[in-house]
């Protein structure tokens, strides 16, 4: 069929505007959201407070790094800790064993990480379901134990440390600040990534991939190479947030730095906040990483570990209770009470009266 | 402009489709009808690079197909229908239909364009903002077809459309698909709803136990003693008469 | 020679408690389509707790199923209809999720309670392994597996018997249909659950003696659980038993012959490794792997 024979058509605008967020618009929460990041970003000098918020964006942006995969292209991966490790290790041993400052160091680790989850999607790219979800755990898995044991370029189970000897050219300060321009400026470029995936193409390849293979294909579009960009991309991403973990840290260890519990970390913040959406993994770690730091912190003294109890319990909840996570819920709420959505919600039920 | 040559595929011992050859030429809408497990789905997915045949050859506008890659046959200009419809659930209607277009215009927007006229041409232009999951068995069948219309194909694969439509809806597909060689689209059609296929289609092909048993126009094959034996029944054979 | 034969024989052993441990979850899988990712900790919990027993009581680990076996039933029930029944009916990631969460919640629980030390019971007869020709056996590993097959064969005979028995096959083929055919989905989801959980209670009492008690103790086993279960075939208590005595084989050479250094290794190896060249699992049904669950 040509387009030029059909009827004439509505135009569709470039930027559309929403109030709660909704795919291929901008919307307002999400932009009071960030706003009020960067506003605190700026405000906020209690050092205290500060690690927490720089911890929160951080875990924002890599959780946004994850949801590329598990949320646009529907691969769930429980094995993101081992590109975020090799992303946080490529640069340390870079710079420790040369002397290449991690601003081209998370370049070098980005490509490894890229390189990693194509071929780890690509040697599973028959498995689906909880199949393709433990593959990737045990890869993660082999990862761990492979630094665990590579002792001359990992440094073992002691880990590598970076010399607190603050240095632009190293990524190593003194203050927090540029800390926090960094990571607020990863957190934000993270979304932008996000928010420009959703609205073209390949965002909708990748969409039509997770949903539907069989009908991905049947409309020219490759399956397996949009699984692989996907996952490439994510891993990416996860990699250059490793590399400010390692730089803002000063010290890295397989197994804090590559342990599952950090890949369940990111999957519990984005299934929290809302899967598949560019304000989902922000809103996801908007509330569970300051909530698990508080809870650590309340915790602590008594017993190690109580505050994952809690943790573990409350993300039960919020996943059988909001299973489009906050995001979710926040574009029913506003749907529910905004004028517009309550004027709909009438019409619909006129006509179900009718 | 599709052209099969002694096409079969074996699964284990047992021959889904064997010796199958027909061609189409552009402008015809060829209907495929045969028993439940005649082989016509296998038929279909052999054509649409979906399954790699066993045997013999498939053409598509003078050019071998690349079996077992569905996205560069549809890329080349052939789109399918599924029989159980395969929407991209988490979609609204109009994404799903928009996504169709995004190979050849590239940006949502233009591609949306494509979308809502192909909507309004299916009729189900009134539901572009409803979410996969409300809609019925019908207006499932009616998205299919528009994600197929909507790549704008040169052949398409029509399998059962019909089922699950109402009659009044099942008129209003008929003219449509009747309308499609207008716009230069080719059709290839498995139905099981014969008033439909038998007044639409201007030849008709019949597979029983994976071979062609006949061949022709809709009248000549409804009467043709090995179709009304294999699959139209003594009902059909006797309206017919 | 003696060494191989010694070898294969520990792995078939070996295999036949990995099958037990397997059964529990190709059933919860198979029936329920559900992916219960705090399988290894339910493990966890049933060695916790048959320790718990041994050390209170002084009864050896396989007279404390008769209690651990029902506690694993009641949890499972428990869990069954605080976290699965609330999220059968949704995406399938829902349940995911809320499992992973569970496993979490659990494994910490565990760290908090018991400590991360290592959890041990003393051996039978002071560990003197029996003899038969030139062969030696551990007592647990033998006990174990000669209990692993007694209750896989009952499992068998009930699956192939019963009513219950023939609604579990049915719905594994078939969710809906089964559901036509007057069968109470419902409740068979709860009883597979909950059995499914006693099985694992059985199981961890058998490992109990033959592995330490951690709190992380179910990550290496759940993924053993898996290859079996695919390897088998989803459902299918004839392939987990198969499935089982191949993987244990594979662990008792492989430990011998390869470094031990990558002992740790060899449950995440295995995995990717069937993962990849296996996903039809051994008698190629059609693949338990390739299907994504809840369509």
């Amino acid at each position: 069929m040509i387009a030029g024979q059909l009827p004439a058509v509505p135009r569709v605008h470039a930027i559309s505007f929403s109030i709660a967020p909704r795919r291929g618009a901008v919307s307002l929460v999400e932009i009071a959201v960030l706003a009020s990041c960067i506003i605190a970003a700026a405000v906020v000098s209690n050092r205290y407070a500060v690690d927490i918020m720089i911890r929160t964006f951080l875990w924002a942006g890599l959780a946004l790094a994850w949801n590329i995969a598990g949320g646009y292209a529907g691969l769930i991966s429980f094995g993101h800790a081992a590109f975020f490790g090799i992303g946080a290790y490529t640069s340390t041993i870079l710079l420790l064993n040369f002397g290449v400052p991690p601003w081209f160091g998370m370049f070098a680790g980005a490509l490894i990480a890229a390189c990693a989850g194509a071929l780890l999607t690509q040697v599973c790219a028959r498995l689906r379901g909880p199949f393709f979800i433990l593959s990737t755990l045990a890869a993660g898995e082999v990862v761990r134990i492979a630094a665990l044991n590579w002792r001359s370029l990992t440094g073992g189970p002691e880990g590598l440390e970076i010399p607190p000897v603050p240095n632009v050219a190293d990524m190593v300060f003194k203050s927090q600040w540029p800390y926090m321009a960094i990571i607020v400026g990863y957190m934000l470029a993270m979304f932008a990534l996000s928010a420009w995936i959703e609205q073209t193409r390949y965002g909708y390849y990748l969409f039509a991939t997770r949903d539907n293979e069989d009908g991905a294909s049947a409309i020219g579009i490759n399956p397996s190479h949009s699984r692989t960009a996907a996952m490439a991309l994510s891993a990416a991403t996860a990699a250059i947030g490793g590399t400010l973990f390692a730089q803002y840290f000063l010290y890295l260890d397989p197994t804090h730095v590559i342990s599952p519990d950090i890949s369940f970390q990111f999957a519990l913040i984005c299934a929290v906040g809302g899967l598949g959406t560019a304000s989902g993994p922000v809103f996801g770690a908007l509330i569970i990483v300051p909530l698990s730091e508080l809870l650590r912190g309340l915790l602590s003294q008594s017993t190690s570990g109580l505050h994952l109890v809690i943790y573990g319990i409350i993300v039960i909840v919020v996943i059988l209770y909001f299973p489009s996570g906050v995001s979710g819920a926040i574009g029913r709420a506003v749907s529910r009470f905004s004028p517009a959505g309550w004027f709909a919600a009438r019409v619909q039920a006129d006509k179900y009266d009718a | 402009m599709l052209k099969l040559d002694a096409v079969g595929r074996q699964f284990g011992s047992l021959w889904a489709i064997r010796d199958v050859s027909f061609t189409v030429e552009a402008g015809e809408i060829v209907g495929i009808i045969g028993p439940n497990g005649a082989g016509k789905s296998t038929l279909f997915n052999v054509i649409a690079g979906a399954i790699v045949p066993t045997a013999g050859a498939i053409r598509f506008l003078d050019r071998t197909i690349d079996y077992g890659k569905p996205y560069h046959v549809a890329r080349r200009g052939l789109a399918r229908t599924f029989q159980i419809p395969k929407p991209f659930k988490q979609l609204s209607v109009r994404e799903n239909v928009m996504l169709s277009a995004l190979r050849r215009h590239h940006t949502p927007r233009q591609a949306n364009s494509v979308a809502m006229a192909t909507m309004e041409f299916i009729r189900i232009g009134e539901l572009a903002e409803a979410s996969v999951a409300s809609l019925t068995v019908g207006q499932l069948k009616k998205l299919e077809l528009a994600r197929a219309l909507a790549t704008e194909p040169m052949l398409l694969l029509l399998d059962e459309v019909m089922a699950g439509l109402t009659p009044p809806e099942i008129k209003d597909m008929m003219t449509m698909i009747a309308s499609l060689p207008r716009r230069g689209v080719t059709v290839v059609w498995v139905e099981h709803v014969m008033m439909a296929i038998m007044n639409v289609a201007e030849r008709i092909v019949v597979i029983h136990q994976g071979q062609i048993i006949a061949q022709g126009k809709p009248a000549d094959v409804s009467k043709d003693p090995a179709v009304v034996g294999a699959y139209l029944g003594e009902k059909y054979a006797y309206a017919a008469r | 020679m003696s060494t191989i034969l010694q070898l294969l024989v520990s792995g078939i052993m070996l295999g036949g408690i990995y099958a037990l441990m397997s059964i529990g979850l190709t059933l919860i899988f198979g029936v329920l389509k559900i992916v219960n990712f705090a399988h290894g900790e339910f493990l966890m919990l049933a060695m916790y707790a048959a320790w718990a027993v041994v050390s209170a009581t002084g009864m050896t680990s396989y007279t404390a199923m008769a209690v651990v076996t029902p506690l694993l039933f009641c949890f499972g029930l428990l869990v069954y209809l605080l976290i699965v029944r609330p999220g059968i009916e949704k995406p399938h990631l829902v349940v995911v999720f809320a499992t992973m969460g569970l496993s979490i919640a659990m494994q910490n629980l565990a760290l908090v309670a018991m400590t991360a030390d290592l959890r041990d019971v003393a051996p039978l007869f002071g560990g003197t392994p029996i003899k038969f020709g030139p062969l030696y056996f551990r007592v647990e590993l033998l006990l174990g597996f000669l209990i692993s097959i007694a209750i896989t064969l009952a499992l068998m005979i009930f699956v192939k018997r019963t009513y219950i028995g023939k609604a579990i096959r049915a719905t594994v083929q078939d969710r809906d249909a089964a559901m036509l055919m007057g069968i109470n989905v419902p409740r068979l989801f709860l009883l597979t659950f909950a059995g499914g959980s006693a099985l694992v209670g059985i199981a961890g009492c058998i490992m109990l003696p033959l592995y330490s008690t951690f709190p992380t103790v179910g990550l290496n086993f759940v993924l053993i659980a898996y290859v079996v279960v695919v390897l088998g075939g989803m459902g299918s208590m004839e392939g987990a038993f198969l499935g089982g005595i191949c993987i244990g084989i594979v662990q008792s050479l492989s430990g011998y012959y390869v470094a031990p250094a990558y002992g740790q290794m060899f449950y995440f190896l295995i995995f990717l490794l069937v993962m990849i060249f296996r996903p039809n699992g051994l008698l190629g049904q059609r693949g338990a792997a390739m299907v994504g669950i809840n369509e």
